[in-house]
């Protein structure tokens, strides 16, 4: 039971929130000098003006709530639940003055669908929008990937506020002892891997014939999109845009490197090579990936006489491993699925999505940690069946360090997979009443939910508001992980009645 | 005889006949002309890209935001002069080829190997927005707003101090 918020509580969670809004007030002027580099100059007015509105809000929230003081875990789960819609709604703002979205709650689609990493678009005419604007929707997905109040982190919280706030976010690992160095951490190895890839693939894009001015555009924001998992793209064909095998093969690994934890990245970094075969979820989630693929291929290919193996292995697994580590990539397109793959290679996609990648990544899903403790459960039980009566078995698993499983992770752990599976079930069945079939609006929901982003082909500008309504909240509670969204809740009925 | 040399060019006329399809249509109905002659119509949008004597360009309806990739020819892809994109109308082009919905030379890519291009309609410069007098002005207005919000926030933080 969340008990009720005072006065107080309300005057703490109103200040942090401001404060988090001046901080996306910093990141709108970015945008500002990709307008000045591509002389984009109506547009950098954009996000100048939704730069200022975002300055004027929070510095008026702090102003009516000056006080600064340690924050309770409710009021941390509630800051992280409201300022991700703020973010939204703002972040939303330069999106609607580009003209490429029909009204403001396409350009909040799409706003959160960046934030919360998951890659559905409801733009019109992507291949004629400009690089500010373009920038801003793959910049997004970097803010949101690495965790809007990780940027907070970084600027303003301090002791014990910031890893209330952190946990809220849906991150439970603290990598480093002080939650701050573990942000510092997540954004240094961020930041590394932005760089290399972006030469990488900027180099590539040349060798292929775009022009280095674009190469390095459409490096950087693939990387972005594709880190953080959330498999936003610079045109509006996604990756098939490129007709490249290097570029597919390059993407899919930035993209399992980004579903990974930052905890086995870490590892990595300080030399601790063993803990790539000694993690326990790391094994799980390749043996889950090569099993989903494995029967996915078999769906894909039965009763066609005239397969190409190599070709559809290739789109197969390239979307499995986009569907599992959340970022929707594509090297097809929506009408493939609907051609070309069957029911049975579809159910094992959305399996793939529903799954997710790894615990504290950018990738969203049940995730890998959690399906990986519910097997040792089942392991457990039938130890416990075929064992004397008196005897305690005792579960451990290795990931990063030796853990000894507990019955509360194990409840935690299984109230968080049973409440995605209901949001996929629920946002299946609404999409089923508004006359799409069930396994298609089961796949749509999922990959919003999940926050993956491939897409049947349900998602478009003429889709029923209503359910750009639905999947805007199964994004955001499917990327908060639900607790924190039970807080914000009951933080609604309190602003009627404070104690 | 006459009637066979009738019989013979209906046949050969039947199995190259182009059709002219929307690029819609060839993502909603792709069995129906898979790995048959069409022509298409579009804007080439984006880049030139590719080896050296086969080019890969996208090619997306005027109307709609459906868009494919074209293989074509070295020469054909030097005929293009403008290519779609912010504050550039592509060239708009027909391209007659063969339709592949899963194309076993490319890995399994939805394309057309093009045979022929021609240029519909040259390309060029869109008009982009200029800088509105309303947006400076509302960005002075905001400007002042906020130095007021901060201004007082900072008396009222000094003040509690």
């Amino acid at each position: 039971m969340i008990p009720q918020f005072s006065r107080e509580d309300l005057k703490g969670i109103f200040h942090y929130i401001g404060k988090l809004i001046i901080a996306l007030g910093y990141l709108f002027l970015v945008p500002v000098f990709v307008g000045l580099i591509y002389k984009e100059w109506d547009c950098s007015l954009d996000f100048i003006i939704s730069s200022l509105l975002s300055f004027s809000f929070g510095y008026l929230l702090i102003f009516l709530y000056p006080e600064e003081s340690d924050i309770n875990w409710r009021q941390a789960m509630t800051i992280t639940s409201i300022i991700w819609l703020v973010y939204m709604f703002l972040g939303a703002f330069p999106l609607f003055l580009s003209g490429h979205y029909n009204s403001y709650l396409d350009s909040c689609f799409e706003s959160m669908s960046a934030l919360a990493t998951t890659g559905l678009v409801l733009v019109r005419d992507l291949d004629h929008m400009a690089y500010t604007y373009n920038f801003w929707r793959h910049f997004m997905c970097f803010i949101g990937g690495q965790g809007i109040v990780l940027v907070g982190l970084l600027i303003f919280f301090k002791g014990a506020s910031a890893f209330k706030i952190y946990v809220g976010e849906g991150r439970e690992e603290k990598i480093l002892p002080n939650v701050v160095q573990t942000a510092k951490f997540i954004w240094l190895v961020s930041i590394c891997y932005l760089i290399i890839f972006t030469l990488v693939l900027g180099f590539i894009n040349i060798l292929h014939g775009i022009p280095p001015s674009r190469a390095f555009f459409h490096a950087l924001c693939i990387f972005m999109a594709g880190w953080d998992t959330a498999g936003f793209a610079v045109q509006s064909q996604n990756i098939t845009y490129y007709h490249s095998g290097i570029i597919n093969i390059i993407t899919a690994l930035i993209v399992i490197l980004g579903a990974l934890s930052f905890g086995l990245h870490y590892a990595v970094w300080t030399g601790k090579f063993r803990e790539i075969l000694k993690n326990y979820e790391l094994k799980i989630f390749l043996i889950s990936i090569m099993l989903l693929i494995f029967f996915s291929y078999i769906g894909y290919i039965k009763g066609k006489e005239d397969t190409d193996f190599v070709s559809s292995f290739r789109i197969v697994s390239y979307h499995i491993i986009s569907g599992h580590t959340g970022v929707g990539y594509t090297n097809a397109d929506s009408y493939h699925f609907k051609h070309h793959w069957s029911e049975f290679s579809l159910a094992f996609l959305i399996i793939a999505m529903g799954l997710g990648g790894c615990s504290c990544s950018t990738s969203g899903g049940i995730k890998m940690l959690r399906i990986g403790l519910f097997l040792k459960e089942i392991k457990k039980e039938i130890k416990e069946f075929s064992s004397p009566f008196s005897t305690v078995i005792v579960e451990k698993f290795h990931h990063i360090r030796d853990i000894s499983i507990s019955d509360a992770q194990i409840k935690t752990s299984i109230i968080i997979v049973l409440m995605y599976i209901i949001t996929y079930l629920l946002g299946g069945i609404i999409g089923s009443f508004l006359g799409y079939p069930f396994l298609y609006s089961l796949f749509e929901s999922t990959s919003a939910c999940a926050n993956v982003g491939l897409s049947v082909g349900i998602t478009n500008p003429s889709m029923p508001n209503i359910l750009k309504i639905v999947y805007i909240i199964e994004m955001w509670i499917g990327r908060l992980e639900f607790i924190s969204i039970f807080v914000f809740i009951k933080f609604l009925f309190s602003l009627r009645s404070p104690e | 005889m006459k009637k066979s040399f009738l019989i013979f060019l209906f046949f050969i006329f039947h199995i190259y006949a182009f059709d002219l399809v929307r690029i819609k249509e060839l993502y909603e109905n792709a069995e129906k002309f898979d790995k048959k002659p069409v022509i298409i119509e579009g804007e080439v949008i984006g880049d030139i890209m590719g080896k050296k004597d086969e080019k890969w360009i996208n090619v997306k309806e005027e109307k709609g935001d459906f868009a494919i990739g074209v293989v074509v020819s070295k020469e054909d892809a030097l005929k293009i002069e403008n290519l779609g994109r912010y504050g550039i109308k592509g060239d708009i082009i027909r391209v007659k080829g063969i339709y592949n919905t899963s194309c076993i030379k490319h890995q399994g890519e939805r394309d057309i190997h093009a045979i022929k291009i021609e240029i519909i309609k040259r390309g060029g410069k869109l008009p982009i927005p200029e800088i509105s007098l309303s947006k400076i002005i509302s960005t002075f207005i905001l400007l002042g707003i906020t130095y007021l919000i901060i201004l007082l926030y900072h008396k009222k933080t000094k003040s509690l101090q």
